[in-house]
């Protein structure tokens, strides 16, 4: 039972903050962030000398945040559109990850068994332990989207009057941006760090068509990441062979294609 | 005066976007800051606000603006907010009462009435359910001053509220800053038609990366100034 209620919470707490990715015209930071958790989860393997979860996660946090940061100094210093930036920093740590799995190969490759499971993620593979901790962030997470939502929307359709208005902008967008980080080093065993964004972007592309507010598409979202982690968890735990994270990516793919057949609202995002 | 700019210049990296800018606007007044394109009138505009980085001076009634952010009120240019997001008209007005709350509070009936009042002031009240991607560009810029104005604020500042709209909505517009001018507010707008200045405002900021010009706009017409602006 923890399994289910563990990732479907954070499943829809992953859909609440990854609404406000698309609505801030960053769909790609959830996959730069998670092509950064590449070469952190290597370099943890090769000072560790083990697949310790938890230092994994360390250097994971450690290197998403290293990504973050480097956007945001590209974004500042750089004449380049946002998805340029991203995609820049995207596949530069993607390569990094690349030439360090050459390099783990080398020495050590008995260490390289599972490695896989981090690109497409594998329920089986999370301890029990891991999933309090994902159970209890994510509580954590929720309680702050509670008290953060209201800025976050602000911040959304208007930066520039929110930056004026509110002292505290500042502070709402450093929260964001770290629970972000955290929400997506924890989901490289649900769906893997290729497939990260389709968890956190997918659900608000398919209920924005739906939805006439903001509370509506919150529920909505939130429903579509629930359900289709289930389908994903279901499958993945009768069938051991197969990865989570594909799973829950096609269903969420398939729901996409099934809103868009569905002639409702033509506004575009 | 209720507006104070003093030796005012702003650069972004190595390039130098405004040069000494000085000038006093006097309250219960509408200005439009005018010049051609690129002369750095929303820069002006932003620098006011604290957006951008300045060196200089400006007050507001004599205090910083840390001090009277309170009282001022801003308009974001059309373009640069994202008209697709899932919010209604009333939601949106509403988001111009937020900033007197502490993150944890939520609107009050009082904040609810002020929405109700300042809609039907500028005659959106009707729309308040409907979502905001589906107005036209005039009904868009209405519910947008409408934020600007719930607030109840002593100073404004427009950044090109009349770009795109028609007619109908220009002149009911106008007659909205007319009515807040009445009602004491100092109104500051970059504009862009240098036809209709003498028609609907008090003073006019002529800017061209350095002040052109500053003055009534009977004062300034009679100078020449804003052709003058604009040819060169």
């Amino acid at each position: 039972m923890l399994i289910y209620f563990s990732l479907t919470l954070f499943a829809l707490v992953a859909a609440l903050y990854g609404n406000f990715c698309v609505f801030q015209k960053q769909g790609l930071i959830a996959d730069v962030l998670g092509h950064s958790v590449f070469p952190a989860v290597i370099v943890s393997i090769l000072l560790t000398n083990s697949k310790s979860y938890f230092y994994m996660m360390m250097f994971s946090f450690v290197f998403s945040f290293l990504a973050f940061s480097i956007l945001n100094y590209l974004k500042k210093n750089v004449l380049l559109d946002k998805d340029s930036i991203m995609a820049i920093v995207l596949s530069g740590f993607f390569g990094l990850g690349t030439l360090l799995v050459s390099v783990l190969k080398r020495n050590s490759s008995n260490l390289l068994s599972g490695v896989s499971d981090i690109f497409y993620g594998n329920v089986s593979a999370i301890s029990f332990g891991d999933l309090r901790f994902i159970l209890y962030f994510s509580l954590l997470s929720l309680f702050l989207y509670y008290f953060l939502r209201r800025y976050l929307i602000f911040s959304s359709f208007d930066s520039i009057y929110f930056k004026f208005k509110f002292n505290l902008f500042r502070i709402v967008d450093f929260l964001f941006y770290f629970i972000l980080t955290f929400l997506v080093t924890l989901s490289i065993n649900l769906v893997g760090i290729v497939l990260t964004s389709g968890l956190f972007i997918i659900p608000c592309l398919v209920s924005y068509k739906f939805s006439r507010n903001y509370t509506q598409l919150e529920i909505l979202s939130s429903f579509i990441a629930i359900f289709s982690c289930i389908i994903g968890i279901l499958i993945s735990s009768n069938f051991n062979s197969v990865p989570t994270g594909p799973l829950i990516v096609i269903t969420l793919g398939i729901l996409f294609f099934c809103s868009r057949l569905i002639n409702i609202n033509t506004v575009k995002l | 005066m209720s507006i104070v700019v003093s030796n005012l210049s702003v650069s972004y990296q190595d390039f130098l976007v405004l040069n000494d800018v000085n000038f006093d606007i006097p309250e219960n007044t509408i200005t439009a800051i005018v010049g051609p394109n690129g002369a750095g009138k929303s820069t002006l505009l932003k620098a006011k606000l604290g957006l951008t980085n300045f060196t200089g001076r400006i007050t507001f009634f004599g205090k910083s603006l840390k001090e009277s952010k309170s009282k001022i009120s801003f308009m974001s240019q059309y373009q640069e907010v994202d008209w697709n997001f899932p919010m209604t008209v009333f939601n949106l007005v509403l988001m111009g009462r937020a900033f007197r709350l502490r993150f944890w509070e939520s609107y009050s009936e009082d904040d609810l009435k002020q929405v109700e009042d300042i809609l039907k002031e500028v005659g959106m009240w009707s729309k308040k359910d409907s979502l905001i991607s589906n107005l036209s560009g005039g009904q868009k810029q209405k519910v947008f001053l409408a934020r600007a104005l719930v607030s109840n604020p002593d100073i404004l500042f427009l950044d090109e509220p009349l770009a795109g709209i028609d007619f109908k909505s220009m002149s009911d517009i106008f007659k909205i800053l007319k009515k807040q001018r009445s009602k004491g507010k100092t109104i500051v707008l970059v504009h862009h038609n240098i036809d209709d200045l003498s028609k609907h405002f008090d003073y006019v900021v002529v800017v061209n990366k350095k002040i052109i010009d500053f003055g009534s706009i009977k004062d300034v017409s009679l100078r020449g100034s804003i052709s003058k602006a604009f040819n060169n």
